[in-house]
């Protein structure tokens, strides 16, 4: 049965998707991320391999960290690819910011690289370097 | 606007040290004028690369319908930065590569901004 109600996305809270022990370390670096951006519009951790969504926060419903996780996750294979193949000079890759009209995104791969952190945040809210030293903190 | 080939050669001028710039065609892929201080390093296929990386992002941005244009991607290594930045119409796109200890991000996204209005 589809329940538009449940379908709905809850928003302004912490959604843990698995529920084992890597869902609470996934869990704990969102809490931390929050303390740090209380205003941030999204942020998740994704299993990079796989795409699927270990925890997330949202404060938009048109923040789907469903619809983007994907995307992300090949992204980073994309970059891990090129890397491996020596396409690209120099060593491995530590984060990626893409600067928006009005907002920022971060993603920044880690645990060995098995997952990576998003973050998406106004930029009237947050800068680049902040939004970098946060998310270097919190994803150790 | 200046030719891609111009656009290389300001950029040289002002960062001497860089590691790589080039002018690619987002719909091909293929580089319309490039420089590199690196013997062996092929900007062909690095531009290839770059090009999957633009692509994969503006998809994720428009799966969120966010109605905003990208203006720039950085990439940290570990000893470098990689920045690409989007011509106004999205058709054409700077890379360039640099050490990040001779040249910091804000140096370089600058140098990228004033440079960006290639044709």
């Amino acid at each position: 049965m589809n329940l538009p109600f449940f379908n709905r996305l809850p928003l302004k809270k912490i959604i843990v998707g698995v529920s084992d022990e890597s869902g609470k370390q996934a869990q704990k670096v969102l809490e931390g991320l929050l303390t740090e951006l209380p205003d941030l519009l999204m942020a998740c951790v994704v299993e990079t391999a796989s795409g699927r969504v270990l925890a997330s926060y949202t404060a938009n419903s048109s923040y789907n960290p469903n619809q983007i996780s994907l995307r992300n996750a090949k992204l980073l294979r994309t970059m891990e690819e090129a890397l491996a193949k020596k396409a690209w000079p120099g060593g491995p890759l530590t984060d990626v910011s893409v600067i928006l009209e009005d907002q920022l995104h971060h993603l920044r791969p880690m645990n060995g690289g098995k997952w990576y952190c998003f973050l998406a945040v106004r930029l009237a809210d947050a800068n680049l370097g902040i939004a970098k030293e946060i998310m270097r903190r919190h994803t150790l | 606007m200046a030719s891609p080939k111009q656009t290389i050669q300001e950029i040289l001028a002002e960062l001497p040290t860089l590691l790589a710039v080039a002018v690619v065609e987002t719909e091909t892929g293929m580089p319309l004028a490039s420089h590199t201080n690196i013997a062996d390093f092929d900007i062909e296929t690095a531009a290839a690369y770059n090009t999957e990386v633009v692509k994969a992002k503006l998809k994720a941005i428009q799966a969120l319908k966010l109605n905003q244009t990208v203006q720039d991607i950085l990439l940290t290594l570990t000893d470098q930065l990689h920045l690409l930045k989007l011509s106004s119409d999205g058709k054409l796109f700077v890379y360039l590569a640099v050490n990040s200890r001779d040249t910091n991000l804000a140096q370089a996204r600058q140098i990228l901004k004033a440079h960006a209005g290639v044709s």
